[in-house]
């Protein structure tokens, strides 16, 4: 008896997880039956099972996949060098993709710096000391776009990133104190539909 | 997705379709950085164990053939290259558990279940199991996977799968009972 009941114990698990196959679901609610002492430790588990599942570990999301999206075209670009030139045009929108991934890491590493109309002027921001700067994860699905904009209002262009976890560095131009950094986070936190997290760099 | 759909998704990936393989990514991106970060827990050790799994599966797509899961079969690279990345830096990759801790049912079931519906408690209790405890716990509970899938994804038999998820349930158990006595104790 000891025994059976061991072995339905065991069991508990993948009857609360749904992933025991249909006779051995019926032979678990089978013996369930005989040994209504198990009842609490379904319970129990279903308890455990509620909590695991809650837990919410995020992930690199969105920026996870620029970056496998950048390692692609990178891995591409290396096997196209190394194709005879008969094949090239196959697959060719590949490459087109592939461009336009490369040029949004080009965008985001160098910074795009607007002097008005018809003028458009790029420089290195990783090379800049001495700035105010705020490391930022945005939310998964949002766009360039929306990223530009919200750079625009805060005055602020992107040193680095995205990191392995989707966050960048911002360096905002127009801060110069403490107060007016943590003014400029606050506003941040504000917008919890762009962004996921923002802190001091 | 069912099986045909996986291997058609799959064999996309295999023609150089990248819209596929992004579906791949978003489908299955945050489970796995879940998985990967229950065993390594670092953050950023886990992205890049995503990130070389899903490149992997770019370059290798041939490798799933539809006997197993798709999920199965991508859990299995990334535990992989967990294990390898382990042994690369010296770190043991497979924490045995102690198996030898005496299974006996306590009686104080009801106190349990509602030490256990107390998020504090239990997350305190999850936490101080062992990596491997914790592993077959997160693939049961999280990632809803059968004892088959998980011996499969972490090589080991079904039965080992099964008894540690039963030690692991009596360490929670012997944890949440020290916790209901003194909620300040440290387990």
């Amino acid at each position: 008896m000891e025994e059976e009941i061991n072995e339905l114990r065991q069991q508990i698990p993948w009857y609360v997880n749904n992933t025991l196959s249909p006779e051995e679901r019926a032979q678990f609610e089978e013996g369930l039956k005989k040994y209504s002492q198990l009842e609490d430790e379904i319970e129990f588990a279903r308890a455990v099972q509620h909590a695991v599942a809650a837990e919410d570990v995020g992930s690199p999301g969105a920026f996870g996949l620029r970056r496998l999206q950048q390692s692609i075209g990178n891995a591409e670009s290396v096997k196209k060098a190394a194709q005879p030139r008969h094949m090239e045009t196959r697959n060719s929108s590949r490459w087109k993709w592939a461009a336009i991934a490369a040029a949004v890491v080009v965008m985001v590493q160098t910074g795009v710096i607007f002097n008005g109309p018809g003028r458009v002027e790029y420089e290195l921001l990783g090379n800049r000391e001495g700035i105010q700067s705020l490391q930022i994860d945005f939310q998964s699905g949002v766009t360039l776009e929306q990223v530009n904009h919200l750079l625009k209002e805060i005055e602020g262009e992107i040193i680095s990133g995205p990191s392995a976890l989707g966050i960048f560095r911002i360096h905002l131009k127009e801060v110069e104190t403490d107060k007016e950094l943590e003014q400029v986070i606050q506003t941040l936190r504000g917008q919890s539909t762009i962004i996921k997290h923002v802190s001091r760099d | 997705m069912n099986t045909n759909e996986e291997i058609q998704l799959m064999g996309r990936i295999a023609s150089g379709d990248q819209d596929a393989m992004s579906a791949l990514y978003v489908t299955y991106e945050k489970s796995m950085y879940a998985f990967v970060l229950k065993k390594l827990n670092d953050p950023q050790l886990a992205a890049d164990i995503v990130h070389e799994t899903m490149l992997s599966i770019w370059k290798n797509p041939g490798g799933f053939q539809g006997k197993s899961k798709l999920r199965t079969w991508l859990f299995q690279i990334a535990h992989n290259k967990m294990v390898d990345h382990l042994r690369k830096h010296s770190r043991h990759p497979a924490e045995e558990p102690d198996e030898s801790i005496v299974d006996e049912e306590d009686n104080a079931a009801i106190g349990l279940i509602e030490a256990a519906q107390n998020s504090e408690f239990l997350k305190f209790c999850l936490d101080k199991l062992s990596e491997a405890h914790k592993m077959v716990v997160h693939m049961a509970y999280f990632e809803e996977m059968g004892y088959d899938e998980i011996a499969s994804i972490l090589s080991i038999p079904a039965g080992t799968v099964k008894t540690r998820m039963f030690h692991a349930k009596q360490l929670l158990k012997k944890c949440l009972s020290m916790r209901i006595g003194n909620p300040q104790q440290e387990v």
